[in-house]
């Protein structure tokens, strides 16, 4: 379960909740580290595609 | 009107392009972020996929950290890398006027008609710049989508939220109903 609890506004508030709900969001550093939010198997890496 | 910037291709002959997906998508970020605006510096401007690879160095799959690194270093733009956003949150965060790079899977894509390595099902970037309130479609710019062949679609294409979603959800160990990403500053 994510850390950060807080309810998204809906896709039709303002801007304006959205960018205060985006600040809170970014503000918590426990979102920073994949360790803490995803799973052990989880990696932060992309893989070679085929031209 | 959001700021849109310019399409870059993963496959432009240069050095690991296989792997510069995630290159490709701070390229496009980093414009996006600084809204087009040349910082100034000894670095090139706009922002090219290999001019980030380089910075990065060695060939292979590339983390956003890597990339958030490379863009500060070589276009002074900032981006906030986070692990785990529930999607409403995501959509929440493009709403608000961020870009975003976003990790997907693309065994997800790979049967639909945005398709642009036919063949490939690992996990990708993509940079996703804006959602439309018409229908919640949002447009991707997937570094894959270059045209190279006629079968190839051209980017950015409108992808509907239901993909966008699936494709990010599918990257292994993610946490149920979040995504990984990194955002461009608001740019509105």
């Amino acid at each position: 379960m994510p850390p950060f609890k807080e309810k998204a506004p809906t896709v039709g508030a303002s801007k304006a909740e959205h960018k205060k709900h985006a600040d809170r969001f970014l503000a918590n550093e426990d979102h920073k580290d994949p360790k803490k939010v995803n799973k052990p198997e989880y990696r932060d890496t992309t893989d070679e595609a085929k031209p | 009107m959001v700021y849109r910037p310019a399409f870059r291709t993963q496959l432009d002959g240069s050095r690991c392009a296989g792997t510069n997906c995630g290159c490709a998508s701070q390229a496009m970020a980093s414009q996006r972020g600084r809204r087009g605006a040349d910082p100034g510096n000894s670095h090139g401007w706009p922002p090219t996929p290999p001019e980030i690879r380089n910075y990065i160095g060695a060939c292979g799959g590339t983390s956003l950290n890597q990339n958030d690194a490379a863009s500060n270093h070589l276009y002074a733009a900032d981006m906030a890398v986070r692990y785990g956003v529930p999607w409403a949150t995501f959509q929440s965060l493009i709403i608000s006027g961020r870009g975003a790079i976003l990790q997907i899977r693309y065994s997800v894509i790979a049967p639909t008609r945005f398709d642009a390595s036919p063949g490939f099902t690992g996990n990708h970037a993509v940079y996703v710049n804006e959602r439309r309130s018409s229908d919640g479609a949002y447009l991707v710019y997937d570094p894959l989508a270059d045209h190279r062949r006629a079968s190839i679609p051209q980017g950015p294409q409108w992808w509907p939220a239901s993909l966008v979603k699936a494709a990010a959800y599918a990257v292994p160990g993610t946490a149920t109903g979040c995504v990984n990403a990194s955002f461009t500053r608001d740019t509105d």
